[in-house]
């Protein structure tokens, strides 16, 4: 089954910061003390998919064999379905996807078709998910990088650091 | 006799000088068959103090303990009267019921030292220190002793996560950690090596570096105890803070002034908490609307949308469709079907897309299409800032207000409730951004980053290798150490695996009324419905069951049977959870047993306990007589109890007597 996938380890870097670590530093925790208590975030996949916006954004892909990969889920959440982030998300990677070959509407339909998966839950192919993990991986890369390859120290600093890379 | 210890078994303890009554307390085993013993106390009168000196008897508290927090500890424990200058504790226990032991702790009240002395034999064998045999000494460390020597009002650490408790227990216990030995036997084998071939090598460089290497090696080892110990303490800090801010609420719901300005303040907080919140969902809104965040994105969308629209993309046909034409011997448009037409069909059916396809593009256009604007996205990123500011300044002006109320206790516990709070800000900071911070090689020598200074040591290893000419051999001692950490690994989840088993098989009889299953044991112990479900929230009952079954499991998968002593073993437990619990002793604890309990947590425990074993348990009542009141004096003399035997306190071993001394006077 196709699944979506956090980093779980970087093959050759052991100082890597892992999605999972990074995850814990801006999820909802109702047993903190910290800004965590008021945090919006309460699915894996909203970190992924903030990578992957972020990766889209700045066009930075980074190859999945360069890591090891945990499991997060098969589906887009309901979440992120019902406010139409998934649709967005997909329409840019599409809008990616197909951007030079603009006036040839075989090649358009022949790239949509590669990528798109009816059944998958994830409404993507095998090739189409793993050049959007390519993209968030290089998303997340560029998240730690502008945080100096560490988590964030509070949620605002991570929304701080999010929009200086999205705007 | 034959080293194999099998059995430890505790006969005896004697106090001097300490606040608890100068007592002796013999703990009789007729004929080696009797484990179960209840020591009573009334509260506040020395059963904790009793368990610590105990515990302290296994494991020399200097190598637990710095000097301040020894100073602390022996004013913990030292008589209130001035002329006495200095206590003893003196444990008495038997090795496979043969060999006696004594092992006697000195408390120097005036220069605050704690100094140790072992007797083994009857007579001769004094030894300076805590000289335990080894085979007793390889397990008792202080993880296995907080679970021999168990505090059931402190069960929730099982339940956290940060403190691993139950993983280092297994280990400990399992033998596990030997692993670990070998490991180490192996990175010594390295260096011997190494050793060997530097004389031959002449390399003067390389005693500098080796040198370097043990150097950062023990800083490094250093920064990881300390980082143990203050997850500890950040964990108990986390309860303190969570304990006093009970009390807070407890005082302030009875005093209204004090109420009415603490709720000002409280809704000044969470007004701005909650505005914080609302900026924080707000700004995730606007995320998962990127045509609102950038107008690029908004553009390059649009203009996707467009192109699809011109292309008519989607205009979708099936696969079948096009089979059928090809198949067919005359051609929609009426003429014949040649091979060419065919063929161009083939060619030709790609600029369609996939009819299944279509359901997911047209969703995408309209989303685009029916985008809607969050105003003001960007000043809600740019406000995030000053919003936990504001929340800030709103907290520090709810502590401010429980700090300078005129109410002396809420002032007081306002006040450590700060300091606490500074404490674990500063503990939290340590650990976050020194500590698990990356990997920089311009970190200074003494840095405390755990990474880099694991980098570093790996980066002097290799180095050390290379000049020693010891890369194959370290590479295949490396090898080994991993394959040593992935059996540790292993066998951890297979025996935690097996523990769970058992626990869970013994649900039922524990856990009459709402049951609840043992999910796992990896680090703490979390808890399932039978349906399932994650329980988080089980009472102090239901946890203190399920802790026990953990404990008892853990101690049967040791070799050496171990006393295992519990402070209030029955506090918060219902009468049904009382009895299961005495019932289950009985029938799983095969070693010593000695609870400390309360007046009060008799019934449904002791007397369930006295009936299954058919009496064949000591039942122990101490009394400090200074504080007695004369209605327990009036009861042991009753029960012929030799109240003169010590000066400051009475021993009574007679059960009924047990049965029927309470700290409240009005007594039958």
């Amino acid at each position: 089954m196709q699944r979506f996938h956090f980093i779980s380890k970087h093959r050759n870097n052991i100082h890597f910061i892992d999605m999972n670590k990074f995850w814990d530093s801006i999820k909802k925790n109702n047993l903190s003390n910290s800004q965590n208590l008021f945090s919006p975030f309460s699915d894996k996949l909203d970190l992924f998919y903030i990578c992957l916006l972020v990766g889209l954004k700045n066009e930075i892909k980074d190859q999945s064999e360069n890591y090891e990969l945990s499991d997060i889920t098969d589906k887009w959440t309901l979440n992120l379905k019902n406010t139409k982030a998934s649709d967005y998300i997909i329409g840019l990677y599409l809008s990616k996807l197909t951007k030079n070959n603009k006036d040839d509407k075989a090649k358009i339909n022949t790239q949509l078709n590669s990528v798109l998966d009816h059944n998958s839950d994830t409404k993507l192919s095998e090739d189409g998910l793993k050049e959007l993990h390519e993209y968030a991986f290089g998303g997340y890369n560029k998240i730690l990088e502008e945080l100096d390859g560490s988590i964030p120290s509070t949620l605002v600093k991570f929304f701080d650091t999010i929009y200086k890379l999205i705007k | 006799m034959s080293n194999k210890i099998q059995e430890l078994k505790i006969v005896g303890w004697e106090y001097k000088g300490f606040k608890v009554p100068d007592v002796t307390v013999n703990i009789d085993d007729p004929d080696n068959k009797r484990n179960f013993t209840l020591y009573q106390m009334l509260s506040g009168e020395g059963k904790t103090t009793t368990l610590n000196l105990l515990r302290n008897s296994f494991y020399d508290i200097n190598k637990r303990l710095n000097k301040s927090d020894i100073k602390k500890y022996i004013e913990e424990v030292k008589s209130d009267n001035p002329q006495i200058s200095e206590g003893l504790f003196e444990l008495r226990f038997k090795l496979n019921n043969e060999i006696n032991y004594r092992v006697n702790i000195l408390f120097d009240y005036i220069n605050d030292e704690i100094s140790y002395s072992t007797f083994k034999g009857d007579s001769s064998g004094y030894e300076e220190g805590l000289v335990l045999p080894d085979s007793i000494k390889q397990f008792v460390t202080p993880e296995f002793l907080n679970i021999t020597f168990f505090d059931l009002e402190l069960t929730e650490s099982l339940y956290e996560a940060d403190k691993q408790q139950t993983n280092r227990i297994i280990k400990k216990l399992c033998k596990l950690d030997y692993l670990d030995q070998i490991s180490n036997s192996l990175e010594a084998f390295i260096k011997q090596f190494r050793k060997k071939n530097q004389g031959k090598l002449r390399d003067n460089e390389l005693e500098k570096i080796e040198s370097n290497l043990e150097k950062i090696k023990k800083h490094f080892e250093e920064v990881i105890k300390k980082a143990e110990k203050l997850k500890d303490k950040k964990s108990n800090l986390i309860k303190t803070i969570s304990d006093i801010e009970k009390k807070l609420e407890a005082i302030t719901n009875e005093k209204s002034d004090i109420k009415n300005q603490i709720n000002h303040a409280k809704e000044n907080l969470d007004n701005k908490n909650e505005a914080l919140r609302e900026a924080f969902e707000v700004a995730f809104n606007g995320l998962k609307n990127p045509m609102s965040l950038n107008s690029t994105l908004k553009n390059e969308l649009e203009k996707f949308e467009n192109n699809l629209t011109k292309k008519r993309i989607p205009k979708g046909v099936g696969e079948a469709f096009f089979d059928e034409i090809i198949d067919s011997k005359e051609c929609l448009c009426g003429h014949q079907m040649t091979s060419e037409m065919q063929t161009n069909i083939r060619n030709n059916k790609i600029l369609y897309l996939d009819e299944e396809n279509i359901a997911i593009v047209n969703p995408i256009k309209s989303a685009i299409t029916n985008f809607e604007n969050i105003p003001n996205i960007d000043d809600i990123f740019q406000n995030l800032i000053k919003l936990e500011r504001d929340a800030k300044i709103a907290k520090n002006e709810f502590d401010q207000i429980y700090q300078n109320t005129d109410d002396a206790t809420l002032k007081k516990l306002a006040n450590d409730k700060a300091n606490l709070a500074h404490e674990l800000e500063d503990i939290e900071h340590w650990l976050k951004n020194i500590y698990n911070k990356p990997y920089n090689p311009q970190d200074p020598p003494n840095t405390e980053s755990f990474k880099t200074l694991q980098k570093r040591i790996s980066d002097i290893e290799e180095d050390i290798n290379k000049r020693s000419k010891a890369v194959t051999e370290s590479k295949k001692i490396n090898k080994l150490k991993q394959w040593l950490i992935e059996i540790q690994k292993n066998s951890l989840d297979k025996i935690s695996e097996k523990i769970i088993e058992d626990i869970n098989k013994e649900v039922k009889t524990v856990l009459k009324l709402e049951q609840l299953y043992v999910e796992s044991i990896k680090n703490k112990i979390t808890l399932i419905t039978p349906d399932g479900k994650k329980r988080s929230g089980a009472s102090r009952g239901q946890m203190a069951r399920i802790a026990y079954l953990f404990l008892i499991n853990l101690l049967n998968k040791s070799n050496l049977k171990f006393p295992l002593v519990v402070d209030s073993p029955v506090t918060a437990l219902d009468a049904i959870g009382r009895s299961e619990i005495a019932k289950g002793l009985i029938k799983d604890h095969s070693g010593q047993y000695i609870g400390f309990v309360f007046d009060v947590e008799k019934e449904q425990f002791a007397e369930i306990l006295q009936k299954e074993l058919n009496n064949n348990i000591n039942l122990i009542t101490v009394f400090n007589k200074s504080e007695a009141s004369q209605h327990m004096i009036d009861l042991a003399d009753k029960y012929k109890i030799d109240i003169y035997e010590f000066e400051s306190g009475v021993v009574a071993y007679d059960h009924e007597f047990f049965n029927k001394f309470t700290g409240v006077t009005n007594t039958n």
